[in-house]
């Protein structure tokens, strides 16, 4: 298993947030974002994907920070609910939208491992809003 | 980029190239892969092939290498055959792998030491 992993085994101070987002353009930037001020990232593509991952026994995850609208059968709500029911111990938070996301990363790595933002939130807002104006 | 349809098969392969000190862009399928492609600066593209979407993986780094010649492209696949990626990649291998051993590869290819040539 990776030593990222590992650390998560071996309740290492680092924290592992599960990001999910079907948009891989805001996924892979609020997943930077997160990894910058010190935690573990594990990124899921959909709600099932994220299932898979929590489901996991190996997988020790702290935190979900998830988009509401996600590809395939389940969405957002539901991802939420089913942690709130089955893994009352992992935080949620649900985002809505990239600029709630970002802003929500921040008030992580304010409490993370590191203790600050690398860079300011809205900074990953304004990546967001260039790459996706540069690909649509 | 990781491109892999199964995410703990991604997410594994990821952390341990993370580990290495690479950085790593995941896309769960060949359409979120061309976002990336057409967004990010990517040295490699690794692909699997068979995937869910609009196309598969060989159908990926086929559209990848007429855009960016120079794009370093690991194809792995435990369906496939080497010969049968008809050359498009710099490099195969076959499923199930061991993650160190595809570090290794990559680490080849991005150094210029792959011994692997036009499948």
């Amino acid at each position: 298993m990776p030593s990222s992993l590992q650390n998560v085994e071996a309740s290492s101070p680092s924290k592992t947030v599960l990001v999910v987002d079907s948009e891989i353009i805001v996924r892979l930037t609020l997943s930077e974002y997160l990894r910058s001020c010190g935690y573990t990232v594990i990124e899921a593509a959909s709600g099932e994907e994220a299932l898979t991952v929590l489901k996991d026994a190996d997988l020790a995850i702290d935190m979900t920070l998830t988009e509401v609208e996600l590809r395939g059968e389940i969405d957002g709500f539901q991802l939420a609910a089913w942690i709130r029911n089955r893994r009352p111990q992992i935080g949620v938070i649900l985002a809505g939208t990239p600029a709630r996301a970002a802003k929500a990363a921040g008030d992580l790595c304010e409490d993370g491992p590191l203790m600050s933002k690398p860079y300011d939130p809205q900074l990953v807002v304004d990546r967001i809003k260039r790459m996706l104006s540069g690909h649509r | 980029m990781v491109v892999e349809d199964e995410v703990l098969v991604r997410l594994t392969l990821a952390a341990v190239l993370r580990d290495e000190g690479f950085t790593v862009i995941e896309a769960c399928d060949a359409d979120e892969a061309l976002v990336a492609l057409a967004t990010t600066a990517i040295d490699l593209l690794l692909t699997d092939v068979r995937m869910e979407g609009s196309m598969d993986g060989l159908d990926l780094a086929v559209q990848a290498r007429s855009t960016m010649p120079h794009l370093k492209i690991v194809v792995v696949s435990g369906h496939l055959a080497a010969v049968e990626t008809h050359g498009v990649a710099d490099a195969f291998v076959p499923k199930p792998y061991l993650a160190e051993n595809v570090v290794e590869r990559v680490k080849a290819i991005l150094n210029g030491t792959n011994l692997d040539h036009a499948f």
